[in-house]
């Protein structure tokens, strides 16, 4: 008989059980994707480097009456108004948008034309030179202002279009938040002076002002008819008091040229210590102003193959490099380096740092911006191209409506906008954002030629006061110092945390064990900073001071462990087997603090053998005494050749001589063994060392070299510190899961315990620690603290092991706080952030898969 | 097999020289000094904090110098060292001091003397050699002076002005100035209460009154009428607050000026005198003339000052109380968001989700997140949570305070979310560990007896899993006390002028950017003007954040070990 009852579940219960079903999934799924969105993240913080420019808007306009030849151009900082000087005296403005004509300025001088006019970098001064010898100089400026809505007269002004507005001088653009930005172009013309150097017509001027508005020095270098050439220094001091201007004008005659050149153009560098003269024909005349009293000329130079003409010339703003476009369309960039091979007087020479992609006409106008390294450069067949000199980036390409040359093309100064006007009168304007220009994958992976640098480098140099730097973002240097920490410091925390792992795990009774895994495991959650604070502040003058006893120490220890180990074998075998692990580890404790008094004593000695007296000095001074460093460098090296020829040849043998030995016979065997053994390998490593140092093979330069207080060793201290306890915990973790049947089952076929652990437990238990080893590298990329405390962060590519580094992790802790947001520098270090966060992702990747395989193969066993 | 060895026959076996080879002794060997070494470079590390920690506020003798120069040194001694003299030095040096120190292989003996009175010396440590001193002794009357600006004073006190008398009678001096200092301590903090709080509390609600203001003018249809209203409001609200600023100020200025009439003049060894209101004293210690008990009284005020004090002196000295509350409030506050986020993801992958290759793909990916670097972290969480989520919170709620940002910066709310990003797959993985050791028979068990999913994870498997899971959540909580990196990006700062949580509504300004003691330890030890004057300060902090983490980590490790033995009795 069954009783049935009705089964009802509470409403409440249901509730509960649907919505912790509903919570705890789209809780766990959110977190989960939250953790993995960090990448995503990432990568759209970093996305924006690597594009171009994007057009924000462009508009497409004729204007009447075209100038067939422009001098110069320029444009304000809103792109509003564009003025060009034209040859028959007068300066047009024109709004850049429509190409409505605005005012025009007279700069003409009486009974006298234009000849030429140069421009200073700063794109605001203006030199031009008369048929009568005379020079006036023009300051380009524009006056901006933001009014009030309400401000704006009302009578007699002229719809431009839908934003400006003009009253024939000004032009008024209606900003969003009710205001109204005024622009007007307002040059200030100072009267023609003569330079007092000849009568004739000035053919050809080039132009740099500087110094301040009560004294203001400009540097003009022009050439007048007969062909002379001139250094002119103008020198305006205001007088405070009574504001009167006094000038005094200076000239220094140049030296000739050699023969008869066909002039294309003269450049002056923007420290007016560099004066380039280019000729039709391609080659480049360099002239050295850094003594004015004495210029020289220095160098004569081939920028273009021959048959190719010169068809623009001009210095990119940080007056080094200057960019030289031909009429095949190709672009280059020139910038004198120190090279004494060469034979220059001045021992410099140009060199080609880089060549741009080709264009499809011959080059004809180049607009530097002069706030960056953005240029705008035309082709004659009316192309313009916005391109980055830095990382050669094209970040725009106009393409004309129809194929004619520009008479003017210009760059707006805040490199967000570019201006053409072609023969026919055409006006093109179009508005970009390149927020990024210098960067892209070349300039943050690859060789990069910067100016004045001898040759191409990896660079890192993010920031600097003024707009003429060139920013250098090679990670690569960066990349270099995480791994170079990572791997020194496993270097020195493997053999550590790996012997001690299968000490504890195989050799110490349990009970000891319980103790050591938790102490190590307080220790691996030591904060890193207090690790960085202890390393750079208490340990790196120690190491310093006592740098040769540190390394002796570490000398000693191997060579006194193994005195030790021969000595315990004179203990009866069944004492030694009963008072197991820990008299080892007294014993150890005995050696290592014998081999720290022994350095104390003995490093005068060792620093005096080994290193002529100062260990220090040793190192900046190579070739001197090579061999004992060598020496000491291949010892370990010699070991294991010296350990793995006796075990391939004189073993085999051995074993019989021991196995028909009594004991104690055999102890004396073993001495003289080791005793033999150790003298070879001094031998052998002496005669290797001695033909390496005559090889010409020296440690310095490589691995050891100058030495700094915060270096490599202090981080390879500390960061050891760091991933000992990590790898030792994860170590110990897989020898422990090695099951015991197999132990058990070595012991009893008559192994010893040490056969067992290297033909048993350490095969079977290897890739969980070499997992271990992985997770240790991964940390110790990572690691940031210890790094920006310890590794005196400076960004450079050697293995010196006595030098800084820079990794990605401190130099993002050290310049993100400082970074503007959205700024390239932001991007960047965004992107080393990606890079370390891939570099991790991987080691620990790899780390997870062999470990979790070889946790199946452990169940299997 | 150890007892093998005692039958004599087989005795003869094991002692052949073959055996001795197999014992591998000399690699054993090299095992136990890997070992050893590891375990020698914890306790020189534990030695060395406890050692410099617990000795940093023990005051020390003070020893007056009188050097082979002339010139005359009083400092308290701080450490020895030998040195390799440099040559140049060696080459000025006399015939017979040169002689002893080439004898010697170069080098010499020096002491660290913390000679404080920087405003005289330009300089507070000084490195003396043995061979300069001429006498040494350690006069009675010597004080050390802290001093809340400048450092520490070391000299005599010469005279005391108290209201235009001057009093320079030693014993008089002795008889009176503790209650002298007592008096001049109590108007100090008077002084302090009154521009701190008091003044504070105006300037607060000035500012109040003016976003008010700000934010009523931002309305987009504001009418003239409303305008002139808030306007009106505002010029009330502010006038009232500035008659009482005035009050204030007034009360400030003439309890200053009562201040400035009680003055002491300090000599040091040489003569050098330097006066300076008596209210400018935080204690002075007749250094040579405590006892035991003494020094331990001031040893133990010290500690008091560190841990309830406000720092001075650009953080090397005074205390670190608010480095101490915001390290404590942003890990409590990391602690509640990482518990709930945490153990659900975990109750997800193990409970929920169906195990299969994207469940193990995703453990995979959690399991190698923790060992993505920290740094990486404080990235995400400047440039999504700060810069992105920050930006917007501003836009819409905090409008009237911009470009100033509220959130839109690093502050306690980022940090806490960064490092419970950081630490949430320490807390997943701990977690599952102990949701996969509650054996399945207590599911089923459960689940057969008639209660729903829910309710079994309520009533038996979280119960069971809690100490793992409470031992994940201490691992994390100690990961996120030591960490700094991430925290240097998101709101970390080495002075904050206001703690996060205080008395003006809404009470925890989670927008706030707070001090951290780690980062104390980096900025003091690295930032200071003199590394050697933050020494003793970023020793006792990293004692104090080393306990910390220690407690922390003990417990886990208790927790831990109860677990086990739980499970040990209570399986089925």
């Amino acid at each position: 008989m069954t009783i049935r009852r009705e089964k009802t579940v509470r409403r409440a219960v249901l509730w509960a059980d649907r919505l912790a079903d509903r919570v705890i999934t789209v809780g766990g799924v959110s977190v989960i994707v939250a953790v993995l969105g960090i990448l995503v993240f990432l990568v759209v913080e970093v996305m924006p480097l690597f594009s171009g420019a994007r057009i924000t808007g462009s508009s497409r306009h004729a204007i009447a009456d075209p100038p067939i030849t422009v001098l110069a151009s320029g444009m304000d900082e809103y792109h509003t108004l564009v003025y060009l000087v034209l040859p028959e005296g007068r300066i047009r403005v024109i709004h850049a948008e429509t190409g409505t004509d605005l005012e025009s300025v007279s700069i003409g001088s009486e009974g006298a034309e234009i000849r030429c006019v140069a421009e200073a970098m700063d794109r605001e001064h203006l030199a031009v030179g008369y048929s009568d010898g005379k020079v006036r100089m023009v300051d380009l400026k524009f006056d901006v202002q933001v009014i009030p809505e309400g401000q704006t007269p009302v009578t007699g002004m002229i719809s431009l279009n839908a934003r400006d507005r003009t009253d024939g001088k000004s032009v008024y653009s209606l900003l969003p938040n009710q205001q109204v930005r005024v622009v007007r172009f307002v040059p200030v013309m100072e009267e023609p002076v003569s330079l007092g150097t000849s009568e004739g017509a000035i053919t050809a001027i080039a132009f740099q002002s500087g110094g301040k508005a009560e004294r203001s020095t400009s540097i003009l270098v022009t050439r007048t008819e007969d062909g002379r050439m001139n250094v002119n220094r103008i020198e305006r001091r205001m007088n405070l008091m009574t504001g009167q201007t006094k000038t005094v004008i200076e000239n220094t005659e140049l030296p000739d040229l050699p023969g008869p050149v066909e002039i294309f153009s003269m450049c002056l560098s923007e420290q007016a210590d560099t004066l380039l003269i280019a000729a039709v024909d391609g080659r480049v005349f360099r002239y050295n102003l850094q003594r004015p009293e004495q210029p020289m000329l220095a160098e004569i130079a081939r920028v273009l193959p021959q048959n190719v003409r010169l068809s623009a010339i001009h210095y990119l703003v940080g007056g080094q490099a200057v960019l030289v476009g031909g009429s095949d369309g190709s672009l280059r960039l020139f910038f004198p380096i120190n090279e004494e091979t060469m034979g220059t007087p001045d021992k410099r020479v140009l060199v080609e740092a880089r060549r741009f992609d080709l264009l499809p006409g011959a080059v004809l106008q180049i607009s530097p911006a002069s706030r960056g390294k953005t240029f705008a450069v035309s082709t004659d067949t009316g192309h313009v191209r916005v391109i980055h000199a830095t990382s050669r980036k094209t970040l725009l390409d106009v393409t004309p409506g129809s194929v004619e040359p520009p008479t003017a093309t210009i760059l707006s100064p805040r490199m967000d906008a570019v201006f053409a006007l072609l023969r026919s009168g055409s006006t093109d304007l179009v508005r970009f954002s390149a927020p990024h220009p210098e960067t892209d994958f070349a300039t943050l992976f690859q060789r990069v030629w910067y100016e004045g640098y001898p040759q191409p480098t990896f660079t890192w140099q993010s920031s600097s006061g003024s707009d003429s730097f060139e920013s250098k973002f090679s990670l690569v240097p960066l990349v270099f110092g995480s791994v170079k920490a990572a791997l020194y410091s496993l270097l020195f925390a493997v053999p550590i945390a790996i012997l001690a792992a299968i000490y504890t795990s195989e050799f110490v009774h349990p009970k000891v064990r319980g103790m050591l895994k938790p102490t190590m495991e307080i220790m691996a959650s030591i904060p890193s900073v207090v690790l960085g604070f202890i390393a750079a502040l208490v340990l790196a003058p120690i190491v310093e001071h006592w740098v040769a006893a540190v390394i002796l120490t570490f000398m000693l220890l191997p060579v006194l462990l193994l005195a030790a180990s021969i000595l315990w074998q004179w203990v009866p075998q069944h004492v030694a087997e009963r008072t197991g692990g820990w008299v080892r580890m007294v014993g150890a404790v005995g050696v290592i603090v014998l081999a720290i008094f022994g350095s104390m004593k003995g490093f005068a000695w060792f620093e005096s053998a080994f290193f002529g007296g100062d260990f220090k000095m040793w190192l900046t001074q190579p070739p001197r005494q090579a061999v004992p460093f060598l020496f000491l460098l291949f010892f370990p090296l010699t070991v294991v050749l010296v350990g793995l020829l006796y075990n391939r040849f004189i073993n085999p043998w051995m074993i019989g001589v021991y196995a028909r030995a009594s004991l104690q016979r055999a102890r004396r065997y073993d001495l003289l063994r080791w005793t033999c053994l150790a003298v070879i390998a001094v031998v052998l490593d002496l005669a290797i060392a001695s033909a390496a140092a005559a090889l010409g093979f020296d440690a310095r330069g490589g691995i050891v070299g100058t030495y700094v207080q915060r270096n490599t060793l202090i981080v390879g201290f500390a960061m050891g510190f760091a991933v000992i306890p990590l790898i030792f915990s994860i170590a110990e973790d897989a020898l422990n899961s090695v099951p015991n049947h197999l132990r058990a089952a070595s012991l009893a076929c008559g192994a010893t315990r040490w056969q067992t652990v290297l033909y048993v437990v350490l095969p079977a238990a290897m890739s969980g620690v070499f997992s271990a080893v992985m997770i240790g590298l991964g940390r110790a990329v990572g690691e940031t603290m210890i790094v920006v405390m310890a590794a005196g962060n400076t960004p450079i590519l050697d293995w010196n092991i006595f030098n800084g580094l820079r990794s990605l992790s401190a130099t993002i802790a050290v310049e993100l706080p400082e970074a503007v947001k959205g700024g390239t520098l932001y991007r960047v270090l965004f992107l080393s952030a990606l890079v370390l966060f891939a570099m991790t992702f991987v080691i620990n990747t790899v780390a997870e898969i062999v470990r979790l395989r070889f946790r199946k193969r452990a169940a299997q066993l | 097999m150890r007892r093998s060895t005692t039958s004599s026959s087989k005795r003869t076996v094991f002692e052949t020289g073959c055996n001795l080879t197999a014992q591998g002794e000399p690699f054993v060997w090299s095992m136990a000094g890997g070992l050893t070494i590891g375990i020698l470079m914890i306790v020189a590390f534990l030695v060395l904090i406890l050692w410099n920690g617990l000795t940093a506020f023990y005051p020390g003798p003070i020893r007056v110098l009188h050097l082979k120069n002339g010139r005359v040194v009083a400092g308290e001694p701080i450490r020895s060292e030998l040195y390799r003299i440099d040559p140049q030095r060696l080459e000025q040096m006399s015939e017979a001091a040169r002689r002893t120190v080439i004898d010697r292989g170069g080098y010499s003996h020096r002491w660290l003397y913390k000679t404080g009175n920087f405003d005289l010396y330009n300089d507070d440590y000084r490195w003396v050699d043995d061979d300069d001193i001429e006498r040494m002794e350690t006069p009675d009357n010597l004080v050390v002076v802290e001093r809340r600006e400048w450092g520490p004073f070391i000299g005599i006190i010469h005279m005391l002005k108290i209201d235009g008398k001057e009093i320079s009678d030693p014993s008089e001096i002795e008889r009176r100035i503790d209650d002298d200092i007592h008096l001049a301590t109590e108007r100090f903090e008077a002084i302090r209460s009154i521009e701190r709080d008091r003044i504070g509390d105006i300037n607060h609600r000035m500012e109040a009154a003016r976003l008010a203001l700000r934010k009523a003018l931002m309305k987009p249809d504001i009418g003239a009428a409303e305008k002139e209203a808030a306007q009106k409001r505002h010029d009330r609200e502010t006038a009232e607050w500035k008659a009482r600023y005035d009050v204030l100020e007034r009360e400030v200025d003439a309890r200053k000026e009562e201040d400035r009439r009680f003055r002491v003049v300090l000599t040091d060894v040489e003569g050098r005198q330097k006066e300076m209101p008596l209210s400018q004293i935080v204690r002075r210690i007749p250094a040579n003339r405590l006892t035991t008990i003494g020094r331990l009284g001031v040893y133990a005020e010290r500690w008091w000052e560190l841990v309830s004090a406000e720092p001075r002196e650009a953080n090397t000295e005074g205390g670190i109380f608010p480095a101490i509350f915001g390290t404590f409030v942003m890990t409590l506050l990391m602690v509640v968001v990482v518990a709930p986020f945490g153990v659900m993801a975990a109750l997800y992958l193990r409970e929920y989700a169906r195990q299969g290759m994207l469940v193990s793909a995703v453990r995979v990916c959690v399991n190698n997140l923790a060992g993505v670097p920290s740094i990486v972290y404080g990235v995400f969480g400047l440039g999504f949570f700060a810069y992105t989520v920050g930006g917007i919170l501003d836009s819409m709620l905090f409008a009237e305070k911009l470009p100033n940002p509220t959130f839109g910066t690093g502050g306690l709310l980022w940090s806490a979310l960064t490092l419970a990003l950081l630490t949430v797959p320490v807390v997943i993985v701990a977690t599952e560990e102990a949701l996969s050791a509650v054996p399945d028979s207590l599911r089923e068990g459960s689940l057969a007896c008639g209660a729903s999913r829910w309710q079994t994870i309520k009533y038996v498997v979280l119960p069971k899993a809690m100490p793992g899971i409470l031992t994940g959540l201490i691992l994390a909580m100690a990961r996120g006390a030591g960490e700094v990196a991430p925290l240097m990006l998101v709101g970390v700062v080495k002075l904050a002028p206001e703690l996060p949580i205080d008395g003006h509504f809404p009470f925890l300004h989670l927008e706030r950017s707070f001090m951290h003691l780690a980062f104390h330890i980096f900025d003091v030890g690295f930032q200071s003007r003199n590394s050697e004057a933050g020494k003793p300060m970023v020793f006792v902090t990293t004692l104090i954040l080393v306990g910390m983490i220690a407690v922390l980590n003990a417990t886990a490790i208790l927790v831990r070990n109860r677990l086990k033995r739980k499970y040990m009795t209570g399986h089925f």
